[in-house]
């Protein structure tokens, strides 16, 4: 553009969770690369619980860590209690989480945005998109400047036009005491994108030193803390612990009784409340003969004694959160520093973007994180690896990258988003994925950083310990298939459910001597208890890709096919599936549509 | 060509009890699940010598007592529709036995199928063109539905409320696995692992008892079932005590006096009918008749055929092409009742009304034209117009199969259970049963799963 104070490649409008890893990811990938945020001091900025990871979203870390993202470096330098979640169940669903120091998370990816060559940051409020034909060429500033780019990235999380509840008071902002950004939907509209809205909320955060913790219940951390990161070799940071309260009748009548003061409950927010981060009122209403409701009081990091209330995210006014925190065993004399909020915003519904992110109406413009409909910084994170990798990829004109559900939670992610659309924050579970003893945290490596070194930013080192890894794998595997004690192999051993792998190493010298590491053999028992179910999974891996397979083409004329159901046809002109697979996932889509397609695709 | 890795089979004969029955297979495999499954007179039966475009003798190796006598077609590739391996089996057209040999053939590794699927082999390989491939499509989208329709109307009302019962027990023990595994930090009790055992056995010994009884009695009956419907008193339930020549039905002056509707079986042309005799519909004048209407339009929805009546003495009145409108799911043949009166209406008159429907001129009083009702409707079936080729017996095998599915599913889930397998193994086993259910009663989507889960659970972050 003429008039452009920049030309870039690639243009990241937010800087949370989704726009540091868009950014890291193109820059990485060599494209010149422009992060613009309302603030630079809220860079990555965990606006609601201090904590990484859980269950499906610890594997999601993992998968970005894989792919060549940061969140997992970040949380494992900045992490205050690690804990492998489901370690009662078996290694297939057991899930990383980990409490970040807020602040210390922050700075510390801010200090690794800083770092990446080829990118630039600046504080700035984009408040338009700018569009030649279909294709976007750059943005508008609030202070009047124009930054030309040959894709563009928007992840805006809470802040379009974000609206603030607290009881009956009403605050523009996308996060309490900052801005909002309230011109860019007008320019999405403008362009034909639909826009709607979508509510979360918050709950209030505590002065640790009017906390009677003695009275609380502890929860301590993993004695030995298990990173995220594939390149971290050991937690060194000191862990704290998180505390757990209850809700108690006192706290619900309280509730009850001031429902009229709560904006989900008065009609003030028109979203409903967030179904998979339900407010306490929520809950209260929802759940009547349920006596208390768990807390968490979770440290907010090191250097302050402020903690987060974990549970309690409320809509409610500031007077009633008071008595609430108060009606609370152990927190009755606690003071509130700064107080839960619900929050509006602005979304544009998924089904208008193409598995790569980019929207389908403007070509170069991508959509990552709560702008798609998503909530959690994990899944934000994870569009926002892939968003950038594609814009990148898209200014090479090079072939988009598209995970699929049975290679990773980022690909089941997308796929549900772009198909199914969603109408409420849409949150990662793992019973959403078909292949979960596929998709684990051990192998997010294996299964993905294929990927990561494909786009050049996953490094030799990293590379090289990786094939180090699959290797010692391989070897163990022969050697306990072959090896036998008493007539049994010891693979059979290790299938029986209560052996472990360091039983092996008990039973046989040789094994022991080999010195395996920790994640070998977590990997190797996995593999061998669950072989006969990995076994099953993989046959239907087959037959799930050899539908992913049958393409449709991008410009495929539903219209003309009149022999499919109307439902199916409109279904199908706006999800625009790009393959059968993809298709058939589409509600309404029947089979005999199906059929009907196939023939027309010659497929 | 196409690379089809599997073998397909299904019955290619119009539906019910004809003499003779085709049963067609399809793919690379086809002659080895043949290959001992069909035998030879003389010869020893050895497939592989058989040249194409020849026909043999010989019989269906059943079980021990009971072989099928029939003849066998082979037409090889590419000289077959599918221009695959093509062979068909012409045998008796017995719904139960033909049922028993397409469950051998599926134990034999070949499976049933999927609608349109033959057709869409012979387009992919080149055999038909596109417009050809897309004709028969559109045949396939009505029948598919029309089988959509007649799986639900098929199972008996007790079996399809045992089904649903089955599917919801097995749906609740899926959310609390799924929420035992998701949500393991939140205060709130899972199912135990006793309890979730009872539940699991409890749905397979109920799936063991439907499976039973399939085998003793035929749930999904073979009859064609053929409707009564039109305005009240034009003479549906006269019609319907000729056709099956005796007073059944109470046939008064008075409009709206069958309220309920009326079964029975007739056969001819070795076809079985069940004539369903309704409700005349008309604005309703209390709650009794409102039922009687709205069984009347389910009646209709699930038939295979409608035989749609008018009062020829009355003429074409507009609330009967109102009524006709609901007509056009099945096949319609159109009963100009009352002809030994005054017709008010003629053959030109109407008939560009009635989607070119057949037009018959009867008269219950009299008996004219009892035996043509008879003729058209068996001639709308074996001209296949009623596309009614998605039998009764295949639903079955069909369903017979996936609750077979659903019972190894939870077989293993069960084994998985006293092994002291983790939860998540357990969890695999239960979603592949709900799967298999999930064909007969409806899918069961990860939104189901969550929806019992956050309205059964308090969850919060």
């Amino acid at each position: 553009m003429g008039d452009a104070v920049g030309d870039f490649d690639v243009i990241v409008v937010g800087g949370g969770h989704a726009g540091s890893e868009a950014a890291l990811a193109s820059a990485r990938m060599g494209c010149r690369t422009l992060l613009l945020t309302l603030s630079l001091d809220t860079i990555a900025q965990m606006s609601c619980n201090p904590a990484i990871g859980g269950l499906a979203k610890g594997q999601m870390v993992r998968e970005i860590d894989a792919l060549g993202g940061e969140m997992a470096r970040v949380i494992d330098a900045t992490g205050i209690q690690f804990r492998m979640l489901n370690r009662g169940k078996g290694p297939a669903v057991h899930a990383p989480r980990a409490q970040a120091d807020r602040k210390l998370y922050q700075l510390t990816m801010k200090a690794r945005l800083e770092a990446q060559p080829n990118l630039v940051l600046r504080q700035e409020m984009v408040e338009g998109l700018i569009v030649k034909g279909d294709r976007i060429v750059g943005v508008r500033t609030q202070s009047g400047l124009k930054y030309g780019a040959k894709a563009v990235i928007l992840t805006t999380g809470t802040f379009l036009g974000g609206l603030i509840h607290m009881g009956e008071t009403k605050i523009q902002g996308g996060r309490i005491g900052e801005l909002a950004a309230m011109s860019l939907s007008k320019s999405l509209r403008e362009l034909g994108f639909e826009v709607a809205r979508l509510a979360t909320c918050t709950p209030p955060r505590l002065n640790g030193r009017t906390i009677d913790y003695e009275t609380l219940e502890m929860q301590p951390g993993d004695e030995e803390p298990v990173p995220f990161s594939f390149s971290t070799e050991k937690i060194t940071r000191p862990q704290v612990p998180c505390y757990i309260a209850f809700t108690n009748s006192k706290t619900h009548r309280l509730i009850r009784e001031n429902l009229h003061r709560a904006p989900f409950y008065t009609g003030e927010i028109t979203s409903p409340d967030p179904r998979y981060c339900p407010s306490i009122e929520a809950k209260i209403v929802r759940f009547p003969e349920k006596p208390s409701h768990q807390l968490f009081i979770e440290p907010e990091g090191l250097n302050t004694l402020e903690v987060y209330c974990n549970g309690l995210f409320t809509s409610l006014a500031q007077d009633v959160q008071d008595e609430m925190i108060h009606s609370i065993k152990g927190l009755e004399r606690a003071q509130i520093t700064r107080y839960g909020y619900a929050i509006e915003y602005d979304f544009v519904p998924p089904q208008q973007i193409k598995p790569t992110l980019e929207t389908k109406p403007i070509g170069g413009l991508f959509h990552a994180g709560q702008i798609n409909g998503t909530s959690g910084y994990e899944e934000a994170a994870g569009q926002g690896i892939i968003a950038g990798i594609n814009a990148a990829k898209k200014v090479r004109g090079e072939e988009p990258l598209i995970l699929d559900r049975s290679e990773a939670y980022i690909g089941v992610l997308i796929d549900d988003l772009v198909t199914k659309g969603t109408e409420e924050p849409y949150r990662m579970f793992t019973s959403r994925a078909e292949y979960r003893l596929l998709l684990r945290q051990d192998n997010a490596d294996r299964r993905l950083m294929k990927y990561g070194r494909a786009c050049g930013i996953i490094d030799d080192e990293t590379w090289k310990r990786l094939k180090e890894k699959e290797r010692v794998i391989e070897e163990v595997r022969n050697y306990i298939e072959k090896r036998r004690i008493g007539g049994r192999t010891l693979a059979k051993i290790l299938r029986q459910p209560e052996v472990k792998f360091s039983d092996l190493e008990k039973e046989d010298e040789a094994l022991a001597k080999m010195s395996i590491p920790p994640v070998v053999a977590e990997a190797v028992e996995i593999e061998v208890k669950y072989e006969g179910y990995i076994q099953r999974q993989l046959a239907h891996m087959e037959r799930f890709k050899r539908m992913e397979e049958k393409a449709i083409p991008e410009d495929f004329d539903y219209l003309t096919l009149e022999h499919l159901s109307t439902e199916a046809r409109e279904k199908l002109s706006k999800v625009r599936p790009r393959s059968l697979g993809q298709a058939a996932r589409i509600s309404g889509v029947t089979p005999a549509d199906i059929a009907i397609l196939m023939v027309r695709l010659k497929i | 060509m196409n690379h089809e890795e599997d073998t397909i089979v299904a019955v290619a004969s119009p539906r019910g009890s004809a003499p003779r029955a085709i049963i067609r297979l399809s793919g690379p495999q086809a002659e080895r699940a043949l290959s001992g499954f069909f035998r030879f007179g003389q010869r020893s039966g050895e497939l592989t010598s058989l040249a194409t475009y020849t026909s043999h003798q010989g019989w269906v190796d059943l079980e021990e007592d009971l072989n099928l006598p029939g003849i066998l077609y082979v037409m090889r590739a590419p000289y077959s529709y599918t221009r695959e391996d093509v062979f068909e089996i012409h045998t008796v057209g017995s719904p139960p036995l033909l049922a028993m040999v397409l469950e051998a053939l599926i134990s034999r590794g070949v499976r049933l199928a999927r609608p349109g699927e033959f057709t869409r082999r012979a387009f992919l390989n080149g055999r038909i063109d596109l417009s050809q491939a897309e004709a028969v499509m559109k045949l396939v989208r009505s029948r598919t539905e029309a089988q959509r329709r007649s799986a639900i109307s098929q199972l008996s009302g007790t079996l399809s409320i045992k089904m649903n019962q089955i599917r919801n027990a097995l749906l609740q023990a899926v959310a609390q696995v799924e929420a035992a595994i998701d949500f393991c930090d939140q205060d709130i009790e899972f199912i135990s692992r006793d309890d979730l055992g009872k539940i699991m056995d409890e749905a397979r010994s109920q799936i063991e008892e439907y499976l039973k009884k399939s085998d003793e009695e035929s749930i999904f009956g073979e009859e064609i079932i053929a409707v009564l419907f039109g305005r009240t008193n034009v003479g549906k339930s006269s019609l319907f005590n000729c056709l099956l020549s005796e007073e059944r039905a109470i046939v008064t002056q008075t409009p709206g006096t069958t309220r309920d509707t009326l079964e029975a079986v007739f056969e001819t042309q070795s076809l079985t009918f069940r004539l369903i005799d309704t409700a005349g519909v008309r604005p309703p004048q209390n709650t009794i008749e409102e039922l009687a209407i709205a069984r009347s339009h389910q009646a209709r929805g699930s038939a295979h055929m409608v035989l749609f009546v008018i009062d020829g003495n009355a003429g074409f009145l507009p609330q009967d092409r109102e009524l006709f409108a609901y007509c056009k799911d099945a096949p319609c043949v159109v009963l100009v009742n009352k002809c030994d009166l005054t017709l008010k209406v003629s053959h030109s008159e109407i008939s560009g009304l009635l989607n070119d429907a057949p037009l018959l001129f009867v008269s219950a009083r009299t008996g004219q034209g009892t035996e043509k009702i008879r003729n058209e409707m068996a001639n709308v079936i074996l001209t296949g117009k009623a596309d009614l080729s998605a039998p009764g017996f295949i639903l079955e095998v069909r369903h017979k199969s996936a609750l077979e599915a659903a019972r190894e599913a939870l077989n293993r889930g069960l084994k998985a259970i006293e092994e002291e397998q983790g939860i998540e193994l357990v969890a695999l086993d239960l979603r592949e049963a709900l799967d298999w259910l999930g064909q007969i009663t409806g899918e069961v989507v990860n939104e189901d799963i969550l929806d019992r889960i956050f309205s059964q659970f308090c969850i919060g972050k």
